[in-house]
């Protein structure tokens, strides 16, 4: 099949891809087409969700479908695919996992929490310092239509995190889920053909980088220039979006205690990725 | 004919005769207040720059509940999840769309948290269920100490109120306004109906959205239920109350006019008012409570029920469970939480069915 999906924690740098890939001249590729899986993806890392192929041919195959008869590429974006990852590689789907600094990721989300949507793990003792905007946004938001949050994993009874969960800063929660998901992903992508599937760091995205990705799916008219302008453009970054920057400080400016709470988390992940050279932390970097 | 009209005719002859009794009731009809017999002061309302001791008032009425034995421990909010979550037939939704079709094979379940006084509780409870995902409707009480309080003339909102409300509403809680005029009619003399009006606009003003109403149901203590207040929602169709020689008019509020979309309390006024069972007050957990739980749920002189199941918590582990199908009506007490299991379970569907809970009742440590 020639369709290929894009894949990564929120807030790496996914809807930017798929933006780029979607500009080719012979291949679209759909941001977050609906349904989005959001309410099966958290059943499925749960344990309570056992019909994967059946919603997988009657969403994304089916999508595809009108595409692939017009033999035009097929590709869609949805950071819902994890659990769903060993189901697409046997539809012949090619995946496209994308990846980032999990502290830049962590800092994304909470200036997203704060400034755009006020509903990042909506559990979290902290409210967070809302602008007007997150207020609007929160308020007209209930539960049950928030399909966003509900789909972001929590920990399970065995997960060493579930009886402090209650306890979690935001940024501990935001740490966690870029740890878990990641995890999950890469441990699917890892138990298949290393051919099979593309990564792609985005923490700092270069136009090669994303050109072998593109040269690796068979898409056409996209050049080095047009990947350079749209990757300058910051598309879905939150000036993107609001002509703003994030309050959240970088990194590099987090306190001490904040440092080691993401680490305390999110270390093991960040040196599997390579963000941190074995055994190091934060303080080391 | 003018208002005025009217009321220069009525007054012009004997008070408490029939033609005015008549008068005042086409005058209600109408949606005019008259307040014949006193004259009620507006609500004028503002926020206070000091604050009750809210926490110690909650903690005070928690010990005494606790000591009378009548706690749940937090972790029944996990149980509920867990139970509601795990059956694939159980489908959760919050208040305003617990009308909507039900599939065949579907239960239907409204989580209802009552937020009497225990605000703390409520705030922790709707971030439990937003880890879980679950849907719930929170009714907060715009008398309660959380909210405010009469200072003289005046009601001072509590100063924290702000921030307790957006804690719900990032916990993503559906809120509703449980409304209760009465205490500002007969203890404060003021107009109760105002009172409901004006919260339900500062609330909205500070961008919470509400869209629903629900009511306290004290209809024991001042003998009409809070839901009465609304058009088309008063037993009887009565259009006002008397009582301790206040005469308090009923159906003054609309609730389309207010932009409410929906009631929680899930009730239907009755066409005629019964004169016995004397009206009670909702079961709500207290030492000591004195409710006839089948004169309240099921034989209740006001209004009836329109789920076909409500399950009421009243107790340490203890619920009253009313059974409202096919026309029948039962009443069943002390349902343990195990045996509500079982009842949602069995229980035919489709259906829906309403839980309901005071956010104090299910507040208490491991030790409950």
């Amino acid at each position: 099949m020639n369709a290929y999906v894009v894949f990564g924690c929120a807030r790496s740098g996914t809807t930017s891809l798929s933006k780029i890939l979607d500009a080719a001249t012979n291949g679209v590729c759909l941001s977050e087409p609906w349904p989005n899986l959001t309410r099966e993806s958290r059943l499925m890392m749960e344990g309570r969700f056992d019909r994967p192929h059946q919603l997988l041919t009657e969403t994304v195959v089916r999508r595809a479908a009108p595409y692939l008869d017009q033999r035009v590429i097929y590709g869609e974006k949805n950071n819902t695919f994890g659990p769903f990852i060993p189901v697409l590689h046997e539809y012949g789907i090619r995946l496209v996992y994308v990846h980032r600094d999990g502290r830049d990721v962590v800092r994304s989300l909470m200036n997203w929490h704060n400034e755009m949507f006020g509903s990042i793990y909506r559990e979290c003792s902290d409210q967070g310092k809302l602008n007007q905007r997150a207020k609007a946004a929160v308020a007209a938001l209930p539960l049950d239509d928030d399909h966003s949050d509900f789909s972001r994993p929590r920990p399970s009874e065995n997960d060493p995190w579930f009886e402090l969960w209650d306890q979690f800063t935001r940024l501990e929660m935001c740490s966690w889920y870029w740890s878990t998901i990641n995890t999950l992903m890469l441990d699917h992508l890892e138990r298949l053909p290393r051919d099979c599937w593309i990564p792609i760091d985005y923490t700092n995205p270069s136009a090669k980088a994303v050109g072998q990705a593109v040269e690796a799916l068979g898409l056409t008219g996209l050049s080095s220039g047009t990947v350079k302008e749209m990757l300058d453009s910051r598309i879905n970054s939150l000036e993107d979006r609001t002509g703003a920057g994030g309050s959240f400080p970088h990194w590099r400016d987090w306190s001490p205690a904040d440092r080691a709470r993401f680490d305390a988390i999110a270390a093991p992940m960040m040196r599997r990725l390579g963000y941190y050279p074995a055994e190091a932390f934060a303080s080391d970097v | 004919m003018t208002f005025s009209r009217v009321l220069r005719q009525l007054l012009g002859h004997e008070r408490r005769d029939q033609r005015l009794d008549r008068g005042v009731f086409e005058l209600t009809k109408r949606g005019i207040s008259p307040h014949v017999g006193k004259e009620f002061h507006p609500y004028v309302a503002s926020e206070s720059a000091t604050q009750d001791d809210v926490r110690a008032h909650v903690e005070a009425r928690l010990r005494t509940l606790k000591d009378a034995g009548l706690v749940n421990p937090f972790v029944l909010y996990d149980k509920l999840a867990r139970t509601l979550v795990l059956d694939p037939s159980i489908e959760l939704r919050p208040a305003r769309r617990l009308r909507a079709p039900v599939k065949e094979s579907c239960l239907a379940v409204t989580l209802r948290v009552d937020v009497i006084d225990d605000v703390f509780t409520a705030i922790r409870a709707a971030r439990r269920f937003a880890r879980f995902g679950i849907p719930a409707t929170f009714l907060l009480r715009h008398t309660a100490a959380y909210w405010g309080a009469m200072r003289g003339r005046l009601f001072k909102r509590h100063c924290a109120l702000g921030g307790w409300l957006w804690d719900l509403v990032v916990a993503g809680a559906e809120l509703d306004l449980m409304v209760d005029p009465f205490p500002f009619y007969f203890e404060y003399g003021v107009d109760g109906s105002q009172a409901v009006q004006a919260e339900l606009r500062w609330v909205r003003s500070a961008g919470v959205v509400i869209r629903g109403v629900g009511s306290l149901s004290r209809a024991g203590r001042w003998g009409a239920d809070s839901m009465e207040i609304f058009r088309g929602f008063a037993g009887g169709n009565r259009f006002e109350l008397l009582r301790d020689d206040v005469r308090v008019p009923l159906q003054t509020l609309d609730l389309a006019t207010l932009a409410v979309e929906y009631d929680s309390a899930f009730v239907r006024p009755r066409g005629e008012l019964a004169a016995t069972p004397a009206p009670v007050d909702a079961p709500y957990i207290a030492p000591g409570h004195s409710t006839t739980l089948d004169a309240f749920l099921a034989q209740n002189p006001i209004y009836e029920f329109t789920t076909d199941h409500v399950a009421w918590l009243v107790g340490h582990d203890s619920w009253v469970y009313l059974s409202n199908t096919a026309g029948k009506h039962s009443v069943q007490w002390p349902v343990s939480f195990g045996m509500l299991e079982g009842i949602l379970r069995a229980a035919e569907r489709p259906g829906r069915a309403i839980l309901i809970a005071d956010s104090a009742s299910i507040s208490g440590g491991a030790d409950v």
